[in-house]
């Protein structure tokens, strides 16, 4: 993974801006390289973390009365 | 591009989210506001508060607005309909909220095709994410604005024009750099080794 841009590749997948055929090759080296799957999770529980946290500032701004 | 707000139909106010930044904020909140009137009469089955029920309408209406976003609605219905069908189901999650419901992966990334939103779900397994905020809070306020404004839609450009950046360029390369401190904050987290 040395050189590789993990970090745009990993946001490229969950922006959905591959071709089908690079997310099946992106999912199956999920399953084959274990390295790539561990970083592949983290990506995906800070990315998460970040809009579930804007989703729910998002939210409390909407709630307030008018 | 975009008619009188008041009277502003289904294709105009997803125009108007579409169009991401200060537009998309515009028309988020006409349209929030405009079926607000769900939560008053919201199905009393479920014996939700009206507290619940708001909660239920925000989540579904935010639902509603991914779903725009990320192309998933296309205007089969209109979006009262559709909005009231989603915040049905989010009044049956508020009827459960005291049961134990693992995090949906998937939930965030409505850009994603259904089987790759499978996988993502199948990879991360039965994780829970719990603590969402006090991961954000330990950020510094630059980064949680800017991720923020990243996930509300707006375009580099606009984030660099509102935040001062030189370019969209170093804007982005910001982003990443916030995004990951707040990766590497979370792990070594017991909850989530690997």
């Amino acid at each position: 993974m040395a050189g590789e841009d993990i970090f745009t590749l990993i946001e490229t997948y969950l922006n959905n801006r591959m071709s089908e055929e690079e997310m099946q090759a992106f999912e199956r080296r999920c399953e084959t390289d274990p390295a790539f799957a561990c970083e592949v999770k983290a990506h995906t529980r800070a990315e998460y973390a970040a809009r579930s946290y804007a989703r729910s500032q998002r939210s409390a701004e909407l709630k307030k009365p008018v | 591009m975009f008619g009188k707000k008041d009277s502003a139909t289904d294709q105009e106010i997803m125009a108007g989210i579409r169009a991401g930044g200060v537009t998309r904020q515009r028309y988020e909140n006409l349209f929030f506001l405009r079926n607000k009137e769900m939560v008053r009469l919201r199905p009393r089955k479920y014996r939700i508060t009206e507290d619940d029920a708001l909660d239920a309408y925000t989540e579904a209406f935010l639902a509603v607005v991914d779903h725009i976003v990320s192309g998933r609605f296309r205007g089969e219905a209109s979006l009262k309909t559709y909005l009231s069908r989603i915040f049905r189901n989010k009044c049956v999650d508020q009827h459960r909220k005291n049961t134990t419901i693992p995090t949906d992966w998937a939930e965030e990334f409505p850009e994603l095709p259904d089987p790759s939103r499978d996988f993502l779900k199948k990879l991360m397994g039965e994780e829970r994410l719990e603590r969402v905020s006090q991961f954000m809070e330990q950020l510094g306020q630059r980064c949680k604005d800017l991720l923020m404004l990243s996930a509300w839609g707006y375009s580099p450009a606009e984030i660099a024009e509102k935040m001062d950046f030189s370019t969209p360029h170093s804007a982005s390369s910001q982003r990443h750099k916030c995004l990951a401190k707040l990766k590497e904050m979370m792990t070594g987290v017991e909850e989530f080794e690997d």
